[in-house]
């Protein structure tokens, strides 16, 4: 179970398919999670995940092994991302990210209130045109560094920087714009 | 430090690739400035909502479904199939090509110095081998006939035999490790 992903690709290389599982077993929660992110619906990160591993085992010669696998997968998958929401381009998504708020010592006001900034900032996100989201989910919600997403989405590393920038002066807006619809709602409730 | 110069540093916060200098200075902005001490705390909110968000289970059926749905032998088998056909290829091109050159070229030779020899050769070993290459000898322009038309099938065979692998296996693709791409 300890093998690198390396050695892992070399013996499913040899024809030791069965052993493709391991790595479908260490990547399928960030695929998945990303994908779900992306698409805002499980039915639709179910396919893409299984078909982003499948896609990825027929090509499994042409994995570079000078990167990293995680790096090769996710390129795969924004790949796979982004053509779907070519193909869908009318429908719109909604981005349900499960609102959760599991701190139980704010009061019911303020949780309300997270919960609402929460729910605006998701919106903003699915507001955010692709190619912002995808960077914005890979670098604060998955952690990926600046050379791992210029890799992955083949982009130069100031314009991977430019984006994120942008992206989040934009969620900033959102959140300033729900502040200000706040404030407004409650001076005129004060003066009835 | 105007607002624009903070507004960078913000970013560079965000990145966590912040000088302490530059920490300093960015928070003595903030203090002096409200709106980038507010743009600031809306941005920090944002990214803390977005970092926030926890990650959901995959569906357990993901491992089986991919399992199921891709050919485990696949490069076992291609792999060794196709060493297998690039070897016999090799063989057979390398011999038909030799015999092919002998005969075309050097039928003199075979006739007058090679198979003389051999007879003689077999000679010690058995009597019913050159019985068998004399007559080789008496009907040899016949045999080379047959020869050239069982050549020229087993060369077009493998051309046929390498152009179907070529089609089939997408542009016959070998990747030894290490970057060699045949």
């Amino acid at each position: 179970m300890n093998e690198s992903d390396k050695e892992i690709v070399d013996k499913c290389l040899e024809g030791n398919g069965h052993l493709y599982e391991i790595l479908v077993t260490r990547y399928q929660k960030k695929i998945y999670n990303i994908a779900y992110r992306f698409t805002g619906s499980k039915e639709d990160a179910l396919d893409i995940t299984q078909e982003v591993f499948i896609k990825a085992y027929n090509s499994l010669r042409k994995y570079d092994p000078n990167y990293k696998f995680s790096s090769w997968i996710l390129k795969i998958t924004t790949n796979y991302c982004l053509d779907i929401k070519k193909k869908k381009r009318v429908e719109t998504v909604e981005l349900n990210l499960d609102l959760q708020n599991n701190d139980t010592t704010v009061s019911a006001e303020n949780s309300y209130i997270y919960k609402e900034n929460q729910k605006a900032i998701y919106d903003a996100i699915n507001a955010l045109p692709e190619k912002y989201r995808i960077i914005i989910i890979l670098y604060h919600n998955q952690n990926q560094s600046y050379n791992e997403i210029s890799k992955v989405l083949n982009l130069p590393l100031t314009k991977v920087k430019n984006r994120l920038y942008r992206a989040r002066l934009m969620l900033k807006e959102e959140l300033e714009g729900i502040r200000r619809e706040e404030s407004e709602w409650i001076v005129k409730k004060l003066q009835y | 430090m105007d607002c624009k110069k903070a507004s960078i540093l913000m970013m560079m916060f965000l990145d966590n690739t912040i000088s302490e200098s530059d920490k300093l200075r960015l928070q003595n902005h903030l203090e002096e400035c409200n709106y980038c001490k507010q743009e600031f705390s809306l941005l920090l909110e944002s990214i803390n909502i977005i970092e926030s968000i926890e990650e959901i289970e995959p569906p357990s059926k993901i491992k089986d479904t991919v399992m199921s749905r891709i050919d485990t032998n696949k490069y076992k088998e291609k792999s060794k199939t196709r060493l297998w056909i690039l070897w016999i290829t090799v063989i057979f091109s390398m011999t038909t090509g030799a015999l092919a050159y002998l005969v075309f070229n050097n039928a003199v030779i075979v006739k007058e110095i090679l198979i003389p020899l051999l007879i003689k050769f077999v000679n010690f070993v058995t009597l019913t081998l050159p019985v068998l290459l004399v007559k080789i000898e008496e009907n040899f322009f016949v045999l080379m006939g047959v020869g050239m038309v069982i050549i020229s099938m087993l060369l077009s065979s493998i051309i046929i035999l390498v152009a179907l692998q070529y089609y089939v296996t997408e542009k016959l693709e070998i990747k030894f490790r290490g970057g060699f791409k045949f």
